[in-house]
């Protein structure tokens, strides 16, 4: 079930090789550790560059968006099985 | 073979990056489309959802009639957009002469840079493997090869999805015999019936039709070019420049077919506004501008006006485009609604004699500058406020 959430997160990251590395988030008192990273793509919106994550943690789904300007990450979906 | 020319076609792929970014929609029939309910239509579709008959350009509820358990998956052309050029960077490494033919489509000349079938297979198999590396594993490509970019199109469509299809002068003449009309680049659905209407429906029969009877219907340039397909022959060149545009539209599908002229100039003033915006950012002014409406029967109705010289002012296309609208007297609920500039000339820095049109040519820039710093229409015409902005549309394939 596909869910449009649009809440901001806290996301804890690894910087390797000029890419940014999603490791885990919080989001709804619950930790979602980063199992893979499917698909990153990036838009500009004005001056704001956004960087979108499609993450797996286990069987779940999820896209996060990163700020570059304002510093931000939002949890855009989820899908759960 | 003298000339190596690789075509490039990504498999589904608008599907693939939804199925790439989404493992849930992976090995399952889906459709890139918009609401399940709405009037839109296919823009691309899964391999699982063609083995079942789906078709890119197929309404929606054909589509759930033909396969009622496919997922449908709202188009994101930002994505796309953001992974094509990913991928037209991994292309352009393999060769300096590159030309986009479309969003997931490209030609590489290869000539001089593999030497053997070996070389190209292990070049083809390269291309690949880098795809997989930085896009993501479900993102496949079809490679065709041929001594011509005609041959290289046809090759690609020979092995799919994730092929390579090489054509040489061992093959040529099998494979072209054995390929449909409309398996040609160049030759659709209308080409095709006059060709059978002359009694060819092979390419056979096209490469033994007298050239002379095909010059008769069909002018020397296009019969040349016909004639040259059925014996697999291509001159042209890779077009590894970006050519300024020739027109520049905007069009927009209705969420309901209305006669409502009021509505339909709204959605008219969005797309001028956006039309206006590439135009300028193309350092271009129009001298003619051309409504489009599609009525609900899908007939087409088009008039066109000469501007009062040339200009790159969207409110000044919007006044133009709202008296040819006016002029139209609606025979049906109209369906669709879109606007093309055309009659370019570059941009004439010279400013007009009138100083409210000089205020005017001024700020125009400015605006622009806001709205591409803060986002699009961030200002914008207070008519506009009326309306919701407009979606943004994937982009369609190039055959």
């Amino acid at each position: 079930m596909l869910e449009q959430v649009n809440q901001q997160i806290e996301v804890l990251v690894a910087f390797m090789r000029n890419k940014i590395l999603p490791l885990s988030f919080r989001w709804e008192n619950k930790r979602y550790s980063v199992k893979k990273v499917n698909l990153v793509n990036s838009e500009y919106k004005g001056r704001e560059k956004i960087y979108y994550f499609s993450v797996n943690s286990n069987n779940d789904y999820f896209k996060l968006a990163f700020y570059s300007h304002s510093q931000k990450w939002v949890l855009q979906e989820a899908y759960f099985e | 073979m003298k000339r190596v020319i690789f075509h490039i076609d990504m498999d589904s792929f608008f599907a693939s990056v939804e199925q790439q970014a989404r493992p849930c929609l992976r090995n399952r029939p889906m459709a890139v489309c918009g609401k399940e309910k709405s009037r839109s239509i296919v823009v691309a579709s899964s391999v699982q959802a063609k083995e079942k008959g789906v078709k890119t350009g197929m309404p929606a509820f054909k589509v759930i009639k033909l396969c009622p358990n496919i997922e449908f998956v709202e188009p994101d052309p930002v994505k796309y957009k953001d992974v094509s050029q990913r991928v037209m960077d991994i292309f352009s490494r393999f060769s300096p002469k590159m030309e986009i033919f479309s969003i997931d489509e490209v030609f590489l000349d290869m000539s001089g840079l593999v030497k053997n079938i070996e070389q190209i297979k292990c070049s083809s198999q390269k291309i690949k493997k880098q795809l997989k590396q930085e896009i993501g594993s479900f993102i496949t490509c079809s490679v065709g090869v041929g001594g011509n970019k005609f041959l290289a199109k046809l090759a690609s469509d020979k092995d799919k999805p994730n092929g390579l299809f090489i054509i040489n002068k061992q093959n040529m003449d099998s494979v072209l015999l054995s390929s449909k009309l409309t398996d040609f680049c160049g030759i659709g659905f209308r080409l095709k019936k006059r060709l059978n209407d002359l009694g060819v429906d092979s390419v056979k029969k096209l490469r033994n039709f007298p050239k002379n009877r095909l010059i008769e219907f069909f002018g020397p340039d296009r019969a040349q070019k016909l004639h040259n397909m059925a014996i697999g022959r291509d001159f042209s060149e890779l077009v590894c420049h970006r050519s300024k545009p020739k027109s520049i539209s905007r069009a927009y599908t209705l969420n309901q077919s209305t006669t409502d002229k009021e509505k339909i100039s709204l959605v008219l003033m969005h797309l001028t506004e956006k039309a206006g915006q590439e135009l300028r950012k193309n350092n271009l002014s129009a001298g003619k501008i051309q409504v489009f409406l599609r009525y609900s029967d899908f007939s087409m109705v088009s008039l066109g006006k000469k501007m009062n010289g040339y200009c790159r002012d969207s409110q000044k296309f919007f006044q133009t485009a709202t008296t040819i609208l006016h002029k139209v007297r609606f025979a049906k609920m109209v369906r669709a609604v879109g606007i093309r500039f055309d009659d370019f000339v570059p941009f004439n820095r010279q400013l007009p004699l009138w100083p409210s049109e000089r205020k005017k040519l001024k700020l125009v820039p400015w605006l622009d500058k806001i709205n591409d710093q803060c986002g699009e229409l961030t200002i914008k015409p207070a008519y506009l406020l009326k309306m919701k902005k407009l979606k943004d549309r994937a982009g369609g394939f190039c055959k």
